[in-house]
């Protein structure tokens, strides 16, 4: 069971209401150029990339831009139209005076399996206590692992001075229960997040960074000259996940990127597969 | 007269050849055009229109022979992110591709049907897929 954990449903035909709600996704996730296209389409896109699963992202930008990019509550409805091969995440603002009540209803109510935070665009440091560890301590208790949009993001209200994928040291310490993912491999704070994951058992790093070049010309360069495919092999095999960044650019593309950055064979099936199913808390499936 | 006709076709893998000659007779039978041509456009820059004969083995051989001219690797310029798209253009060997293959074919209509050769098929080749396309069919006549 091959699993993409990191994409964004926001561009999908039956989650698109009204055009200014486009529009607001367009404008804060910045992507303006992308046509809308349907479910069934995203699924023969899914299946032409040889994936079985999607972790669906949302995200509230309720402090920083006055709306979130998809509801929780829209989140719930979109995976009941395609259970099999979606999983889909909540989101939480934390500036939000009812963050943590918002978190109880993303969890028990309509029992998303996943929580995204993007600190840099959502404007808040990742390590901070009095904010964020109610937020940690209840996703521990309820083993609901979380995903950290850390390193660059290409939204436009997005600032870098959040995202240093250290600022989540503390966490990974406090929180030894709570697994979550470093996001864009943390790019460029590449060796980071290698240093994290590998210190740390709950720590994780996604795939879904494109930066330069294409993606197999950027998977290559940061695989074996930012770091060594050797340190994935061997070191981080069990920690680093497949994820794409849909629709930014195609599951597929990413895809061959990963198969051809020059990892085991064995590594392969793990970050493809074996890998999203222990963060994800899929074993019994 | 002429009428144009609009066709949206959903592709499901990443290079593919749809025949298209169905899809076209059918459209010329309802325009009622007796004598004329019929233009088969596609709307993308990242498919390509093309003429050659049905059969399942030279569609193997067309798909390789635009992998071989242009290679999934290589030092391509369009793999940049494009600040107006918001994106990533990872996609210049689909642009390349179409580039062999043209935007569109055109055949005869004679007494209100298709003038296809024996062997000929009018395919769709879908160079960047899955995605939803869009062929404009032009028909013009008497
Ligand atoms: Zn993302």
């Amino acid at each position: 069971m091959i699993i993409d954990v990191h994409a964004h449903p926001y561009f999908l035909k039956e989650m698109c209401g009204s055009e200014e709600q486009v529009k607001f996704r367009r404008d804060n996730f910045g992507l303006y150029k992308i046509a809308l296209q349907d479910i069934d389409l995203f699924k023969r896109q899914i299946a032409a990339a040889g994936i079985d699963k999607v972790v669906l992202l949302p995200l509230d930008l309720s402090s920083t831009a006055g709306g979130t990019l998809m509801s929780n509550h829209d989140m719930k409805y979109l995976e009941d139209l395609a259970p099999d091969t979606f999983i889909c995440f909540g989101s939480i603002d934390p500036n939000s005076k009812t963050a943590l009540s918002d978190l109880r209803t993303l969890i028990k109510d309509f029992g998303l399996k996943g929580i995204n935070f993007n600190p840099s665009s959502q404007h808040f440091f990742p390590n901070d206590k009095a904010i964020l560890y109610p937020v940690y301590e209840i996703a521990q208790k309820y083993n609901v692992p979380i995903c950290f949009h850390m390193g660059m993001s290409w939204e436009p209200n997005s600032l870098l001075q959040y995202a240093n994928p250290l600022l989540l040291e503390n966490v990974a310490k406090d929180f030894p229960d709570l697994k979550f993912s470093i996001s864009h491999f943390g790019w460029p704070w590449v060796v980071e997040s290698c240093i994290l994951a590998m210190k740390y058992t709950n720590v994780y790093i996604d795939t879904s960074m494109l930066y330069f070049d294409s993606p197999r010309e950027f998977f290559k360069y940061v695989f074996s000259s930012q770091i060594q495919p050797s340190w994935i092999d061997r070191s981080l095999s069990n920690k680093v996940l497949f994820g794409s960044n849909y629709p930014r650019i195609e599951q597929l593309r990413m895809r061959e990127a990963l198969e051809y950055a020059g990892f085991r064979e064995e590594t392969l099936h793990k970050i493809l597969e074996l890998n999203p199913i222990r963060f994800l808390n899929l074993q019994g499936e | 007269m002429t009428k144009i006709y609009s066709k949206a076709i959903k592709t499901s893998q990443s290079i593919q050849m749809i025949r298209m000659g169905n899809i076209v007779s059918d459209i010329v039978q309802e325009s009622s055009i007796q004598t004329g041509v019929v233009n088969i456009i596609t709307l993308h820059t990242t498919t390509g229109i093309t003429v050659n004969e049905g059969l399942d083995c030279l569609e193997l051989d067309i798909v390789d022979l635009l992998k071989k001219l242009v290679p999934d690797e290589g030092p391509y310029v369009h793999a940049h992110f494009l600040p107006s798209y918001g994106r990533t253009s990872a996609n210049a060997t689909s642009h390349l591709r179409g580039l062999l293959l043209g935007n569109n074919a055109i055949f005869p209509i004679q007494n209100g049907k298709v003038l296809f050769g024996g062997a000929q098929e009018i395919y769709l080749v879908e160079l960047d897929g899955p995605q939803e396309r869009k062929i404009s069919i032009v028909v013009s006549g008497d």
